[in-house]
């Protein structure tokens, strides 16, 4: 059972990278609108955008 | 960089977005624009230096109607905060449960003492953040206003249910003895969290701080020596002559000035949708729209000092002596975690008198087996799947307490655009000269594209098809004038009132006289001979006789309350069969609902409305439902939004509300008898801690279940007949 001392901060390393990476997509704004996305298909507007 | 986020009411296609994005695009530090077709807004992102005046006039020229939203309107940052400390929750939950599967099969077939312990301290770590950073909001809120003074509410027994059982875990783990609840921490934590922030979001939604007196012109015309002088609204002085264009909104209450007449579109207070005409020297209310021509207006009274402002301040306080009323699960708190805190120093002294060394042992198993999470999570569970059940029925609760309210007995229902159908339509045509109806109708609709008075609606469906093109078109209050093209012999027509098309009503023997302003008839004429004679009326809507039965066989009683005047009520009443108060003026409406609250015993009110004259009633009846045709502002007032023009939601509301409060009662129960039954057994030491967390777990369990109930239980209105509603104004669940 050697090898949960290797294991147990393995899981910890890749909680805190799982947390960090979900507390970035907050602070960026990625859970903000999940509705406009999903409406883009009705967007025809094929121009080039600078914008996004 | 910042970012504005602007709604748009008449922003509805990708083509719009276009428009807005090409005129916002010639000012210089736009970064981005994202828009929300289904909330019609934009969230703009842009430098610092461009202010919301600048965008907001910026769309204004391109030719819409934006509004500034307020921080409310979108994701508020405390949202992003929240949805943070659950996502952390969920994730070190995750860990911690799957260590403490491992802890949990030892028990059973046996570890090595040194492997318990590493799995252990493994949990204990990946518990911190859980409570050093997820779970701080309900320490926040359990330690409000301490040391100064204890205030007990909803938080305390959860802030105090995680300490606890944190803090005795870490004893434990330290000491190498006794349990552990590490998961029970994490868990309990993620659930709470979770349903904190479902409950915050539904009512973040929709919520347009907004007030009657915000939407007052800003600026108006002031009269100095003889020009109109533009100035701010907050700089106007009883005793100024302003000046009030035709369309134009009154800003404050005054007199007309000298002989002048005007024709006022006074709904917004009295309800009433007829015009109706002032002479000079007659008061006018801020508030209210100018129909006629200009005509100028003596102030009396500061905007702030208006009878608009009386009732925005009206309906303000009864919202807020609502909102003021203690939830029950506060109340059973309040009662509750003295008694369980009594019960453990008891037992805890009890056990040190007979026999210390199963003390805390003891002590620990009374704190949790009696963790009220049960007891917490009885009434938001409950709510909560009354609102998304609702939801799925086109019904959004934006107060959950409308959900809590019981003996719901009478309902007052507002006439015009709540119980009739809101634009009027045609009844009936009478040709009176040598044109056929279908050719009048088709002119007077050619006509009537023009024209700006809510009777003019009747004619809307027609303006897809093609019509000739009118020449000298000019609009007058009362009607329009225009002339056919030369091609279809470049008739002289009018459109409007009998009297401004030249036509004696009471010459015409068929029907009794009416006139445009106190309803529904609109003529047309060539050159002062009648051609024709529209019938209005607002037709009530498809579903109102089912609703009106669907209410008596639910035992509530329904009267209408309208600003009409008598014989448009009656009408309305007499064909449903009810009871109706008709000419009620806002206050009346309020004094009607307060009176019927001491007869009825005490019974609950609801009121259903659509109109800004419904403000301070839809404040003060105990659940208040806007339409779904309504300002922003009535949907903000009101406890609970429609999403469909069906009047029977306002009947699954009722139904889903009884069994919430079923399903809540139901769950309190179960908590309080799983508490009276557990604490004994716990005191003297025949549950051991394992045994009471899974207690308190499975209670906790249990009652979320129980509430999850609500969300397969499909037919609430089982009379088919309810049913039929034509799906056409149905709007997708989900959406919006």
């Amino acid at each position: 059972m050697e090898i949960l001392l290797l294991l147990l901060p393995l899981s910890a390393v890749l909680l805190g990278v799982a947390a960090w990476a979900f507390v970035w997509s907050v602070n960026h704004k990625q859970f903000d609108d999940l509705e406009r996305s999903a409406m883009n298909i009705f967007d025809d507007d094929d121009r080039e955008d600078p914008h996004e | 960089m910042s970012t504005t986020t602007l709604h748009i009411k008449d922003m509805h296609c990708s083509a719009c977005h276009h428009k807005i994005r090409q005129s916002l695009d010639a000012l210089t530090g736009i970064t981005s624009m994202q828009f929300n077709p289904v909330r019609r807004q934009v969230t703009v992102t842009h430098a610092d230096g461009v202010t919301p005046a600048e965008l907001l006039l910026q769309i204004e020229t391109s030719g819409f109607q934006p509004t500034l939203l307020n921080q409310t309107g979108q994701t508020s940052p405390g949202d992003r905060q929240m949805l943070k400390r659950l996502g952390v929750a969920g994730l070190a939950m995750m860990q911690v449960m799957m260590l403490q599967i491992a802890l949990y099969a030892g028990a059973f077939q046996g570890i090595q003492a040194e492997l318990a312990r590493l799995l252990e301290y493994a949990a204990m770590i990946f518990c911190i953040p859980v409570v050093s950073y997820c779970a701080v909001p309900f320490f926040r809120q359990a330690t409000r206003g301490w040391p100064r003074h204890l205030s007990i509410n909803m938080d305390t027994p959860i802030a105090l249910a995680i300490t606890i059982a944190f803090s005795a875990s870490v004893f434990n783990t330290w000491r190498g003895a006794g349990d552990t609840y590490y998961d029970s921490v994490a868990m309990f934590t993620f659930l709470m969290l979770g349903a904190r922030y479902i409950d915050q979001r539904l009512r973040g939604r929709l919520q347009l701080q907004n007030s009657l007196t915000a939407a007052l012109p800003r600026e108006v015309l002031r009269l100095q020596a003889g020009r109109k002088v533009p100035v701010d609204l907050n700089a106007v002085q009883a005793g100024d002559l302003l000046w009030i264009d035709q369309g134009a909104q009154i800003p404050t209450d005054g007199n007309i000035w000298e002989q002048a007449t005007a024709l006022l579109d006074e709904a917004l207070l009295s309800g009433e949708s007829a015009w109706v005409e002032r002479h000079g020297g007659a008061r006018v209310y801020a508030g209210t729209f100018n129909r006629g021509s200009g005509f100028t207006l003596r102030v009396t009274a500061l905007p702030q000092d208006s009878r608009l402002a009386a009732i925005d301040r009206l309906a303000d306080q009864a919202l807020a002596s609502k909102n003021g009323l203690a939830r029950l699960a506060d109340k059973v708190a309040r009662v509750f975690i003295p008694a369980i805190l009594a019960m453990a120093t008891l037992t805890c002294a009890g056990w040190l008198w007979v026999a210390p060394e199963q003390a805390l042992s003891a002590t620990l198993a009374v704190l949790v087996v009696s963790c009220p999470c049960a007891l917490s999570l009885a009434t938001p569970a409950a709510l909560t799947a009354g609102l998304i059940k609702l939801r799925q029925l086109g019904v959004m609760v934006k107060n959950p307490r409308a959900l809590e309210v019981d003996h719901l007995q009478q309902v007052f229902i507002d006439k015009t655009g709540t119980l009739t159908r809101p634009d009027p339509t045609i009844s009936n045509i009478q040709a009176l000269g040598n044109l056929t109806e279908a050719d009048c109708l088709h002119y007077a609709a050619a006509l009537q594209a023009y024209a700006t008075h809510p009777l003019a609606n009747a004619f809307k469906h027609l303006h897809q098809e093609p019509l000739p093109e009118l020449q000298d078109v000019t609009v007058h209050p009362e009607g329009v004038y225009g002339r056919l093209p030369q091609a279809e012999g470049g008739t002289a027509l009018r459109v409007g009132s009998a009297d401004f098309c030249g036509i004696n009503p009471t010459a015409d023997n068929s029907t009794p006289p009416q006139t445009l302003l106190n309803h529904k008839a609109v003529y047309l004429a060539a050159e002062g001979q009648p051609l024709a004679r529209f019938n209005l009326h607002n037709p009530l809507r498809e579903d109102a006789e089912a609703f009106v039965q669907g209410c008596r066989a639910r035992q509530l009683e329904v009267t209408i309350v309208s600003g009409d005047t008598d014989s448009q009520c009656q009408q309305a009443s007499a064909q449903l069969g009810l009871q109706a108060i008709s000419r009620s003026q806002p206050e009346d409406k309020t004094a009607t609902l307060r009176a019927a609250k001491v007869s009825a015993d005490n019974g609950a009110t609801l009121y259903v409305g659509d109109g800004l004259n419904d403000l301070p009633a839809l404040a003060t009846a105990d659940v208040s439902i806007a339409m779904l045709e309504t300002s922003d502002l009535v949907k903000s007032k009101a406890d609970v939004n429609l999403l469909s023009p069906r009047l029977t939601a306002i009947l699954e509301f009722v139904d889903v509300s009884r069994r919430c409060r079923q399903i809540i009662r139901q769950n309190l129960f179960w908590a309080f008898t799983y508490n009276l039954a557990a604490i004994p057994l716990a005191a003297f030491g025949f549950a051991p801690p394992w045994v009471a967390a899974l207690g308190m777990s499975s209670s906790s369990l249990l009652v979320m279940l129980n509430a999850c109930r609500m969300l397969g239980t499909v037919p609430l209105t089982n009379s088919p007949e309810l049913n039929n509603v034509p799906a056409s104004g149905q709007p997708q669940t989900g959406a919006g």
